[in-house]
């Protein structure tokens, strides 16, 4: 597999057209999950899907083995690419802030048993977070990514990753009580 | 830490969402490819003509704005003539006067530095006022086509002397001012 993914990088320096369409084929689609997290008019998750390949394939020679694997490293690109659209249009969406919110005590949450209505409770409170708290949560709980992963990503630190994740939970289980 | 990994209806919130996103539209990756597949073609084709571009330009200043005009057309009659030197050694009766011709010379095809024309001695007198008359129209004929050309050692001389004689000028009139402000 890792002599498969280095052949592939080699051939993506040489701007094999075949390479190319190899990379689009096994990682679009995650890419694409990543921008529509943050992106979520479909139009705009196109554009800013292109210009992440367009990008991952001019950096392709920046690119280091020992720093993240590729799929990382093409999902930062895709993380930063989203964020970057996102600032360069006018924000339109008010997200729920910390300081709006209680500091009530949630002690009582970390053994909370499966429960259908906080679920959907929770799914509703998601659509409130930032979106790059939104994408945070969804590589933690989802893609089940390490926090030395989400830190490449989001250009960060392991430690600052646990803290931001135990922060956006709470802050969840904050916004569910006021729904 | 572990709190956080354990939180089940949080992770099946998340889960539910993300089943929510739609699907990546088929044609996409193709649409990316044809938009990454023409750039490195428009690229190369533009260094390709790039430097052509340039160096045209540049012969074509060169040949209109530096290049001298050497058309044969364009020299005066005189300059097709062949220079006709007098032979430095005593000529014999009957013999024709040996020339030199112009790719023996040095000189050939310079205008300005050609030696001056030396007159052919003709003993014969009957020769003598066509020759004379010949010379006569030659000589005209070289004031009105070669063009007058100053003598550029002349010309610095009497620019060199011009500048002297003013700087002379100069000191004694500042030696006066000297002399005027003592007084």
């Amino acid at each position: 597999m890792k002599k498969e993914t280095n052949t592939l990088i080699q051939d993506l320096q040489h701007q094999k057209p075949a390479a190319c369409q190899k990379l689009l084929t096994d990682y679009g689609p995650a890419v694409f999950r990543m921008v529509q997290r943050i992106v979520t008019q479909r139009e705009d998750a196109e554009e800013v899907y292109q210009d992440v390949f367009v990008k991952a394939l001019r950096g392709i020679g920046s690119y280091d083995p020992k720093q993240a694997s590729l799929s990382t490293w093409i999902s930062r690109i895709a993380y930063n690419e989203s964020l970057n659209f996102l600032r360069s249009r006018k924000p339109n969406i008010i997200y729920m802030d910390d300081r709006e919110l209680g500091s009530d005590s949630l002690e009582a949450l970390d053994d909370a048993p499966q429960d259908e209505h906080t679920i959907a409770l929770l799914e509703q409170a998601l659509s409130l977070l930032p979106p790059h708290e939104q994408a945070i949560i969804s590589m933690f709980y989802y893609e089940e990514k390490s926090l030395a992963d989400i830190a490449y990503i989001t250009g960060s630190i392991p430690s600052t990753v646990g803290s931001q994740l135990s922060r956006i939970r709470k802050k969840l289980y904050r916004i569910i009580k006021t729904l | 830490m572990n709190d956080i990994k354990n939180d089940i209806n949080l992770r099946q919130a998340v889960s539910r969402r993300e089943q929510q996103l739609p699907p990546m539209p088929e044609g996409l990756n193709e649409k990316v490819m044809n938009s990454l597949t023409p750039r490195p073609l428009r690229k190369e084709r533009g260094l390709k003509f790039w430097p052509l571009a340039v160096a045209a330009c540049l012969v074509g200043f060169v040949v209109i704005f530096l290049a001298p005009p050497k058309s044969t057309e364009e020299q005066p009659p005189l300059a097709l003539e062949e220079p006709r030197v007098e032979s430095q050694e005593p000529r014999v009766e009957g013999q024709e006067p040996t020339q030199h011709s112009p790719k023996d010379g040095k000189d050939e095809g310079s205008l300005s530095k050609a030696p001056k024309r030396k007159r052919v001695v003709r003993q014969d007198p009957q020769e003598e006022p066509l020759l004379a008359e010949a010379e006569q129209i030659q000589e005209e004929v070289e004031e009105e086509y070669l063009p007058a050309r100053p003598d550029l050692y002349l010309l610095a001389v009497a620019e060199t002397q011009d500048i002297r004689s003013r700087g002379e000028q100069l000191c004694q009139e500042v030696n006066q001012i000297i002399i005027n402000a003592k007084k």
